[in-house]
């Protein structure tokens, strides 16, 4: 027996914390922190109430849709179509609320069931026909877009009813409703991810499938749930983001926005092969993203860079996930 | 069996062929030369991009940044061209750009275990980027006439466009079929460890796939830029999808292992023939993208019914 | 005769998936093996599931390098960095998943790696007609090498793979249960390939488990047992008694406890259960607070009869009574629901999530009991995880350490205290104490005989004999995908009786 301990003691050792576990929990973190002190340190206006606000206003809706997306990355998937799908339910949204000038209320929450619907679709043929998940939202995303466009003919709608340009620019204590509505948004995905039995049934089937369902977890169900998820969430980010331009058209979105959203999350920490992720981190790569986008806008970089500068950040970041994985190994 | 199975892959094809002729026979100005001439010539673009494609599906790969390569590899020639480089040069330089994304693409994928479509999503995504970023936003134009002329003029009636990708059409079923590193292409679809056991680095075969996979996608950039004089940032976008969608629906599979160039070429005849008889249609282009996505969905689907039919099938006791 | 090959004394400890030795370890997989080859002969290498015949011959063929020990091929020193160069000296290894290309022709399939090249292209008329030649020369003259090989039956394809290696010039040709997936016509056209290889002076190593068909091609014999090389015979001496018990001469230690009493009371009755569309039916029943053997090859059906009463595989026909109920479309939910619960066969692939820390693992089959209102309470988890780490002796850190870095044995312990957690009246244990060490051994055994003891119904799965007798109430055997053998009596429980109903 007390060999037994022995071996047991000696393999422990490599669980030990230390430099590796805090760069492999926390390099969200630390890209973070050296984005802000770079930008406290050499950038003019950067420091400041005001614009740290800014950052987080600007950075709101695409916390919420990289909310969502952090549930599918958690299973092991990936939502290409949720660009698009902002721009459908943002065109949705205006149709309802003034071509057909229906209640806001009822006009959020059938753009809501709008978005849940592609969402289910998408976890449907992910799920039940095992077609990869990049390919079925790459079709998806074509395709919803293709719908938006047919549907909205091209055209934009703008003169929301000023109820809904009211709770846009409304403002609670310094912070504009966009940013707590997304506050709220992120205390409810936390207490799913990290609470709920469905968060643990999430993570494990995003880990470990196989396991996971001789432990009696529904995979399918789970993974069907995550793109509704993802797809609501799109829903919602596009009813704020129509509120605060005052404008609805299907272009909205679109690939770079979805790229933003993934890379949000990659830099927040999860992972794109399943199983690791949480709200806390994706919050703070989207964070990220806009810093460095403030950034380049303070030092009044050619818009245009922020395309290249923000995917070679995600390769980079992808690149160092995969070198530290082995390193740790 | 699996004789019958291919057969009936190509019964399906000839099957889309004949219904395209129907369709197209009562369309009036379809079946004139002038306007299949047009189809090939705008068909060859999707067919290049597709060419590139098929050897990275092969190896069970895909490239999902064939918008951005072509955007630009194309900026880079524009750019040489306005600055005076001569236009071969120019040309040259922007095709060995997409020849080092690729090989970019290629080691990410065998070196760095990236999966295939996140790392060339994330490339394409650098490259149009990089687009705007040399094209400062907007398109580059004031190209050469001798540029311009390549992608206008024709051989014996026949556009140059269509040519080169005749030539390149032959280069890639010549790597294909008579090459050692296109049997291994097809070893690396089939299984991983065979060719790990008889000593080949499946590394080196992947980020071939990809050069050549990158290479080609610049010669498609390249050419569109001719054909319009301009180079335009986002010109690539409209290809992406195509790209996958030529070769999936010539019978290239997803899956790995299978597939041929001919099959790339036929499936952007038939994506061109599309485009085209429902522009003579008038019917509302939006159309377009929505029945694409959903043929790449029903194709991969298919296939991926199929296999695991055949893995069930294979797994009772 | 010469002696082509000796391999002498060859040790070899755990490894991991490169073949490196796992630093610290002591366990031996090969413990001073010594075996050799003649010219031409067929050398029958024959031994229990784990007694070391793929890792001796993986050694040979380059896959992985012996710990100590040497090999001399014709009378040189022989060591190699991999498969290729193994087979570029003239050995062969035929893997019993075949090691082709279902996607490209016989004779690319032969030439593969080495395509002869003119003017940069592949010399097709060379490979062909070289491939027409290969197939000839061993009488395969209906074969056209230009046959994809997913269009071959496996009895073909196997064809092409020894064709593929004999092109390689091989002195030795090392065979892993050539005739497991063959029919009788195509064994026996086998058996006069190997013949005809034999005449030409190529030596084969084969590895087989069927009796019948060891005395008609084998020319000598080797038992290996629990990694040592016990006994090499001439197949003039063969009998099938005699190596049965040469297999299985380990002896039967005092580390199984037995303190727990069987009711009379069924938990669970499987009565004609058919595991796949062609198999015979099933009848099985385990009692309360009983320890249920079963015994057979790997790939009798045991996992798979399990795994259709859990629910993750169907069944074809048949039905399960579970506590005096029938038990119809079972699913994992469900069966844990009711009080089944599955110990998988390998713990990395589907029991345990690794990259998970212990309390987590410990909850996961049961959270939705643990948490009704489905809000994670994390104190309950810890009090729970605590108990069961004390109740099970798990030896770790914290309890939020990484399952990853336990040992094997306390991995298998957290992989019981996982389903113990679930409350079960039936515990499925598919081999419970593989890849562990004796001490975590005991342990685990101590574990099941007070599970028992506490009137659950145990149905464990095995491939140790010893453990088989030393644990259960009642064996049955499976064979081929039913019940070969029931022994009811602890008296009549033998080694021999159980490997011969298994063969």
């Amino acid at each position: 027996m007390a060999a037994a301990k022995n071996q047991a003691a000696t393999q422990t050792n490599t669980g030990k914390p230390g430099v590796k576990h805090f760069a492999k929990s926390y390099g969200n973190v630390i890209i973070f922190v050296a984005v802000w002190l770079y930008g406290m340190l050499f950038i003019e206006n950067f420091i400041g109430i005001e614009n740290g606000i800014n950052i987080i206003t600007q950075g709101a809706i695409a916390a919420i849709c990289c909310l969502g997306m952090t549930f599918v990355l958690m299973t092991g998937g990936i939502d290409l179509s949720v660009g698009y799908l902002v721009g459908f339910c943002a065109y949705i949204f205006g149709y309802c609320t003034v071509m057909r000038g229906m209640p806001v209320a009822l006009a959020i929450i059938i753009t809501l069931l709008v978005g849940a619907f592609f969402g289910l679709i998408n976890g449907l043929l992910v799920q039940m026909l095992k077609i990869p998940a990049f390919i079925v939202t790459l079709g998806s995303g074509y395709i919803i877009y293709g719908i938006a466009q047919i549907f909205s003919n091209g055209s934009a709608i703008t003169n929301l009813p000023p109820a809904v340009l009211a709770v846009g620019r409304a403002k609670f204590f310094g912070l504009s409703s966009t940013v707590w509505i997304m506050l709220l948004v992120s205390v409810v995905c936390f207490f799913i991810l990290h609470k709920s039995t469905y968060g643990r049934a999430l993570t494990s089937v995003g880990l470990n499938p196989a396991a996971s369902g001789l432990s009696g977890i529904n995979a399918s169900f789970t993974t069907i749930a995550v793109y509704v998820i993802c797809g609501t969430c799109s829903a919602l980010g596009a009813v704020l983001m129509a509120a605060r331009v005052n404008n609805c058209v299907c272009s909205m979105g679109g690939t770079d926005f979805t790229f933003t959203v993934i890379t949000a999350a990659v830099l927040g920490g999860a992972s794109l092969f399943g199983g690791v992720g949480t709200v806390w981190g994706s919050l703070l790569g989207v964070m990220t993203i806009y810093t460095i986008q403030n950034i380049l806008g303070l030092l009044s970089v050619n818009y245009y860079m922020y395309t290249a500068v923000q995917s070679i950040i995600i390769l980079a970041a992808i690149i160092f996930e995969n070198v530290k994985n082995r390193v740790i190994q | 069996m699996k004789k019958h199975m291919i057969k009936k892959k190509n019964i399906y094809l000839l099957a889309v062929f004949v219904v395209l002729c129907i369709c197209g026979s009562f369309i009036p100005g379809f079946f004139t030369f002038n306007n299949i001439m047009n189809v090939t010539r705008q068909s060859s673009t999707i067919a290049i991009c597709a060419l590139a494609m098929t050897l990275v599906l092969i190896i069970r790969g895909i490239d999902l940044g064939t918008g951005g390569v072509m955007a630009f590899c194309a900026m880079v020639s524009g750019f040489m061209m306005l600055n005076g480089v001569g236009v071969f040069l120019s040309i040259v330089a922007g095709a060995l750009t997409g020849l080092v994304i690729g090989i970019i693409n290629g080691i990410l994928v065998s070196r760095i275990n990236i999966p295939a479509f996140i790392a060339t999503y994330v490339t394409g995504q650098i490259t149009l980027g990089l687009a705007l970023v040399v094209g400062k936003g907007t398109s580059i134009s004031g190209l050469p006439a001798t540029y311009a002329s390549i992608g206008n003029n024709l051989i014996f009636r026949v556009p140059i466009n269509t040519w080169i990708m005749l030539a390149l059409f032959a280069i890639t079923t010549v790597i294909l079929r008579y090459t050692r590193m296109g049997k291994h292409i097809y070893a690396l679809g089939g299984s991983e460890n065979t060719i790990k056991t008889e000593g080949i680095d499946p590394a080196r075969v992947k980020i071939f796939a990809f050069s050549i996979c990158g290479l080609f996608s610049a010669i498609a950039g390249i050419l569109l830029s001719a054909q319009m004089a301009t180079v335009h940032p986002t010109q690539g976008a409209a290809y992406q999808l195509d790209a996958v969608a030529a070769s999936l629906i010539g019978g290239v599979s997803m899956l790995g292992g299978e597939g041929q160039a001919w099959m790339s070429v036929v499936g952007a005849l038939i994506i061109g023939f599309l485009r085209n008889a429902l522009d003579m249609l008038a019917i509302d282009p939006f159309y377009q993208n929505l029945v694409i996505g959903a043929a790449i969905i029903i194709v991969v689907g298919i296939s991926v019914y199929n296999r695991n039919k055949e893995l069930k099938s294979a797994k009772v006791f | 005769m010469a002696k082509i090959l000796e391999m002498k004394n060859i040790t070899k400890y755990i490894f991991d998936e490169y073949g490196k030795k796992i630093a610290g370890t002591t366990v031996k997989i090969l413990d001073q093996v010594s075996f050799d080859l003649e010219q031409g002969e067929v050398h029958v290498l024959i031994g229990e599931n784990g007694a070391g015949k793929s890792t001796l011959m993986k050694v040979l063929g380059g896959n992985i390098p012996p710990d100590e020990g040497n090999i001399l091929l014709d009378g040189q020193p022989y060591a190699v960095k991999g498969p290729k160069e193994a087979r570029e000296k003239g050995i062969a290894f035929i893997h019993q998943e075949l090691n082709l290309c279902l996607n490209l022709d016989i004779a690319h399939n032969i030439f593969l790696g080495r395509e002869p090249v003119r003017h940069g292209l592949i010399d097709h008329k060379y490979i062909y007609k070289k491939s027409r030649e290969y197939l000839d020369e061993f009488g395969f003259h209906d074969i056209d090498p230009k046959t994809m090989i997913r269009d071959l039956s496996t009895a073909r394809q196997q064809v092409v793979e020894i064709v593929k290696a004999l092109s390689y010039k091989s002195k030795i040709l090392i065979m892993d249960e050539p005739t497991a997936s063959l029919t009788s016509s195509e064994i026996s056209h086998l058996f006069e390939l190997i013949h005809k290889l034999k005449s030409n002076g190529v030596s084969i190593i084969y590895i087989s488990h069927r009796m019948d068909e060891l005395k008609e091609i084998g020319d000598r014999l080797t038992v290996l047992r629990d990694g040592q090389s016990i006994e090499t015979i001439s197949m003039q001496d063969f009998d099938q008694d005699m190596v049965v018990r040469l297999m299985v001469g380990r002896t039967i230690s005092n580390m199984y406890t037995c303190t727990h009493q069987v009711s009379a009371e069924d938990v669970i009755r499987v009565e004609g259960l058919k595991i796949g569309p062609h198999t015979e039916p099933i009848d099985i029943h385990i009692k309360k607070g009983e320890i249920v053997g079963m015994g057979g090859l790997v790939g009798s059906g045991r996992s798979e009869l399990a795994r259709s009463i859990f629910g993750v595989r169907p069944y074809f026909g048949g039905k399960i009574i579970y506590k005096g109920n029938e038990y119809a479309n079972p699913t994992a939910m469900k069966s844990i629901r009711s009080g089944i619960a599955y110990l998988s066969e390998d713990r990395k692939i589907d029991g345990l999530i690794i990259e998970k820390d212990i309390k987590e693992n410990i909850s996961m089959a049961s959270i939705y009991a643990l948490f009704p209102n489905h809000v994670i309470n994390k104190k309950r988890e810890r009090e729970e995880a605590s108990k069961k780490i004390n109740e099970l002796n798990v030896i770790c850190r914290s309890m939020d350490q990484l399952v990853s870095t336990l040992s094997g044995g306390n991995q298998q312990k957290v992989l019981f205290a996982k389903w113990l957690e679930s409350k079960p009246d039936l515990l499925i244990l598919d081999e419970p104490t593989r890849g562990i060490d004796v001490n975590a051994k005991a342990e685990i055994y101590e574990i099941m005989d007070s599970i028992a003891r506490q009137g659950v119904a145990i149905m464990m799965i095995s491939s140790e004999l010893p453990e088989l007798i030393g644990m259960s109430d009642r064996i049955y055997v499976m064979k081929k995908g039913s019940i070969s053998l029931e022994i009811v009596d602890k008296a009549q429980m033998t080694q021999e009786r159980i490997l011969a109903s298994t063969l």
